[in-house]
């Protein structure tokens, strides 16, 4: 799926989070800065679990909702801010949805809502740059970098719209946020992914 | 040939073992709640494993057949004789047909996790996790886990009931003569 600058994409109440990290790029320096709008409909936003150091399982969000300020020619001036809903856990193994919105994992019932809001960091490439800041989730807030790029720029036949690819991974410490639980059979470090294509032009 | 080699009395009783050794296993981490996360991917993975390991066993013990033959049959009606040797030969189809599938099997589930001989090998899945496939191979996998743990009990007790008998079927495949 793809996405454009249009009009807001997602509902205007799942965006209230979300706006107040934006206030403030208004003024963002690029000229050619747009703000683009997606969610889970166009997007994908996934956790990857390592167990017993061998294995990895592979989770998504179900609803969340972004808000992305970018440059495609200047990405170190993006910005990003990222609302997601932590009970709209999916997993393809039967239960495991259930056990990670529990108070031993996201405790979604507590804590319904994460959020990421994000900095290119200075000096990134098109085809690599850092997008760090606060990560708030089960009431802990810490610094989490993700690394993103944007790649596969093309323009679309039917359409004639350029299109680039959006993709950032990130790692978090689950033990940081409080999530402990059984440690002996998944590891510490948990990898977000987040992918989307974007029609820039 | 007279009496079966001590290669291949070792891999029947090796296979029959791990065949009841797995069959049991998948009842547990079937069965183990998500809250034992730790013993249930342990059981998984070692159930793969040996599953995995049936395959070359099972190339092995062919192999040794085609190249040493069997006993002499013993004497038995035609048609018990008969029934036993396509018993058999259901069984070695079902010996590699339940693994192959598991193995795809684990390679279609949707959650996909890696398959690692003994947590220290790891062999590529064939294709990407595909829920469709899954839907047809895993019950597929289950029916036939089934079949040749029923057809193994099945032979299992017509062996024991011509060991009592008298016949040396039993005796042959355990002692050698």
């Amino acid at each position: 799926m793809l996405v454009t600058p249009k009009p807001p994409l997602i509902p205007r109440r799942a965006l209230a989070g979300l706006v107040p990290p934006l206030i403030g790029l208004a003024a963002a320096p690029a000229q050619a800065a747009r703000v683009f709008r997606f969610d889970h409909t166009q997007g994908r936003l996934e956790f990857i679990a390592r167990h017993l150091m061998v294995l990895t399982s592979t989770g998504q969000f179900s609803r969340f909702a972004c808000e992305l300020i970018l440059d495609p020619d200047m990405p170190e001036t993006a910005r990003v801010a990222v609302q997601v809903e932590t009970g709209s856990i999916a997993h393809a193994y039967p239960g495991a949805a259930e056990l990670l919105r529990s108070p031993a994992y996201f405790d979604a019932e507590r804590w319904p809502i994460a959020r990421f809001s994000g900095r290119a960091k200075p000096g990134g490439r098109i085809e690599a740059f850092e997008l760090a800041g606060p990560l708030e989730m089960r009431g802990v807030t810490r610094p989490v970098t993700m690394q993103a790029r944007l790649s596969g720029r093309r323009r679309d036949a039917a359409t004639g719209a350029e299109i680039v690819d959006c993709t950032a991974r990130g790692e978090i410490s689950r033990s940081a946020f409080g999530m402990t639980a059984d440690s002996l059979a998944t590891g510490d470090r948990v990898q977000l992914a987040v992918s989307v294509s974007l029609v820039i032009g | 040939m007279a009496a079966w080699s001590v290669a291949q009395r070792r891999l029947h009783w090796a296979m029959a073992g791990l065949v009841a050794v797995n069959f049991l296993l998948a009842l547990v981490m079937v069965a183990l709640p998500l809250s034992a996360l730790f013993a249930k991917i342990i059981t998984y993975q070692l159930h793969k494993s040996l599953g995995l390991l049936l395959i070359p066993l099972w190339v092995w013990r062919l192999w040794l057949l085609a190249r040493r033959g069997r006993p002499a049959p013993v004497a038995l009606p035609g048609w018990q004789h008969g029934a036993a040797r396509l018993g058999q030969g259901v069984l070695y189809a079902l010996l590699i047909a339940v693994p192959v599938l598991g193995f795809l099997s684990a390679a279609a589930a949707p959650i996909g996790v890696e398959t690692v001989f003994f947590l220290i090998l790891p062999i590529p899945h064939p294709f990407a996790p595909d829920q469709a496939l899954y839907d047809v191979l895993r019950p597929l996998h289950q029916g036939a886990a089934w079949g040749l743990v029923v057809l193994a009990a099945g032979h299992a007790a017509m062996a024991i009931h011509h060991h009592r008998r008298g016949l040396p079927i039993l005796r042959l495949m355990w002692r050698g003569n």
